[in-house]
């Protein structure tokens, strides 16, 4: 009897110090590679939303998207108006962006950094290649620039 | 370099490497033109709902004396509640064109959209007119665009609205074969320039011109590279690149002057007296000075203020009518524009003959625009040009002349109405012309 005691004693002294194995779920970024997979317009209203958090790294605010839908709407070309709209946001005080140094420093991570931040995806080796060759030529450009020449491009209009 | 030439050189340049050469909407480049009577159109709609016994009637004296000959006095009762305007720029405006003083909206609803509807397609409205659609015929502005020979871009049709709430949405329909393509370029400038909207708009990153080049050039290279199947379809309509540039400068120009306080009371007007139907036609008046256009269109709607208080919706008419004589005189004044131009005015609708029951400051009841009874379908229209092509200082006192007719009347004036390919049920209105 103290023998099977004993027994028992040891297997519920094994069970109940298991070490808990903890399990943890997250998803890895991952970037599409064409730029073929956006094809729904985004609306004017997320439009403005996510150029502005693109921009600021957070949400507009419903006094700010109020202002900026109302000049959207009182202007009949929105090619027109969707221009000033990017090219006003872009001197706000508050936009995160690089520094001329350190998009002139390393075009290359420079450039993936701001096709992920605004495309969500990668640049091609093609884009890489062509940006990085114009920021190398034209010493002037700044890095609000290229945020302009990527939020102005038809695929920033989609998703 | 001063900021306006910054922005031409600059983005003139960039128009000019990016830019394809653009094909006008009819591929035709010249044609033979139809016989103009004269090359500018200006329509004014009176809007937002006046009683020709209020107007033309004068059942509370003149109070269109920029319009309307005649010194009768105003009603003592509501006399004292209305803004002391000084006297019109012009000479009375019936002298210089034919007053139609029982003109007609004989069909649908007497609502301020179906109004509008009307006055701009030449075709009247039913209750299944949606307010938040686009009209379901070819607005005037598409029909100039498309029927006119050489054919005309979009930055000689303005549609200058009141609000830029539901009216905006009139400058194209949804009818096959028109749209976009053809429509006006709509500014609702109340609301853009206004010190919300220069905050929002008035201070954009700008470039110097090789930038400017650079970056066109990244767009386009981007753009090459863009397989998405998604149009940019809600893009309304477009002007070609160049004229993009010219409506960016004169933006910046009217966002200067907003800050520089050259449009808090630009004509002069006591303290507070410049309302929101004088202000779109000030900034109406900025737009044709600038460019031209050879159609405008533009509307006011304070009147509309009668539902809840008569003697306001007196001293709106006042204003309104102070602004349209305003308008004739820059028109006058504008080179290009001066003795080349008609101007074409009426409300889209007429207001209630009995009154509701709200009572303003002075007693006086509100009136709506409800029940389509008759008082809401006699307007007044009036026509106003040079001399050689419109009769001066003539009334007709007969019942002549409908909302429907308006369309017809400008297709006839700037020589697009034997091109058509639409049939328009109105008329023209031969009356107002030699």
């Amino acid at each position: 009897m103290k023998k099977l005691l004993s027994v028992l004693f040891l297997v519920l002294l094994l069970s109940s110090c298991r070490k808990e194995i903890e399990n943890i779920y997250a998803i890895d970024p991952v970037y599409v590679s064409q730029s073929g997979q956006k094809n729904n317009l985004k609306s004017d209203i997320q439009f403005v939303s996510i150029a502005y958090s693109d921009l600021f790294g957070q949400q507009i605010s419903a006094q700010e998207l109020n202002a900026l839908l109302a000049g959207y709407n009182s202007v009949g070309d929105k090619a027109l108006v969707i221009d000033l709209i990017i090219r006003n946001l872009l001197v706000k005080p508050g936009i995160i962006k690089s520094t001329q140094q350190e998009m002139q420093s390393d075009p290359d991570a420079f450039i993936d950094a701001t096709f992920e931040r605004f495309f969500v995806r990668e640049a091609s080796e093609m884009e890489r290649w062509y940006f990085t060759n114009s920021i190398n030529a034209n010493s002037q450009l700044l890095p609000e620039d290229i945020y302009y020449a990527l939020m102005s491009a038809e695929e920033y209009r989609h998703y | 370099m001063k900021r306006r030439d910054f922005i031409r050189n600059t983005a003139l340049t960039a128009a000019g490497v990016i830019g394809m050469p653009y094909i006008l909407p009819t591929g035709r480049l010249f044609a033979a033109s139809g016989a103009r009577l004269v090359n500018h159109v200006v329509f004014c709609l009176f809007a937002g709902g006046i009683r020709n016994l209020e107007s033309v009637q004068k059942a509370e004296g003149n109070l269109m004396r920029g319009l309307l000959s005649g010194n009768e006095s105003i009603s003592p009762d509501i006399a004292n509640s209305i803004a002391n305007l000084p006297a019109p720029v012009n000479s009375p405006l019936q002298g210089s064109g034919t007053l139609f003083k029982q003109f007609r909206y004989l069909n649908g609803p007497s609502g301020h959209y179906n109004g509008h509807t009307t006055a701009l397609t030449g075709r009247y409205t039913d209750n299944s007119l949606s307010l938040l659609e686009r009209p379901p015929y070819p607005t005037l502005f598409e029909l100039y665009r498309k029927h006119s020979t050489p054919d005309k871009s979009a930055l000689n049709a303005w549609w200058i609205s009141h609000t830029n709430e539901l009216y905006p949405i009139l400058n194209y329909s949804t009818y096959p074969g028109y749209g976009p393509l053809y429509g006006a370029n709509q500014l609702s400038p109340t609301t853009f320039f206004s010190g919300t909207g220069y905050q929002a708009f008035g201070n954009p990153l700008q470039h110097n011109a090789a930038t400017q080049l650079e970056l066109d050039k990244m767009k386009t290279f981007l753009n090459g590279g863009f397989k998405g199947s998604g149009s940019a379809s809600n893009s309304g309509i477009s002007n070609l690149a160049e004229d993009q540039v010219k409506i960016m400068e004169f933006m910046d120009t009217m966002f200067q002057q907003l800050a520089a306080g050259q449009h808090t009371n630009p004509w002069g007007l006591g303290p507070g007296v410049m309302n929101g139907d004088m202000r779109n036609v000030f900034y109406a008046e900025k737009v044709m000075q600038e460019f031209k256009p050879e159609l405008m269109v533009v509307n006011m709607f304070g009147v509309d203020v009668c539902h809840n208080n008569f003697t306001q919706y007196c001293d709106a008419l006042r204003r309104a009518d102070w602004a349209v004589n305003h308008l004739w005189n820059t028109i006058q004044n504008t080179p290009g524009m001066a003795n080349d131009t008609v101007l074409i005015i009426a409300p889209e609708i007429g207001r209630n003959g009995t009154e509701n029951s709200i009572k303003d400051q002075n007693g006086r009841g509100g009136l709506d625009h409800t029940t389509d009874d008759a008082m809401s379908r006699e307007l007044f229209g009036m026509i106003l040009g040079p001399s050689g092509v419109v009769q001066q200082n003539k009334v007709v006192n007969t019942v002549y002349g409908e909302s429907i007719d308006i369309v017809p009347t400008i297709a006839k004036v700037l020589g697009f109405d034997t091109e058509l390919g639409v049939t328009l049920p109105g008329k023209y209105l031969q009356e107002a012309f030699i």
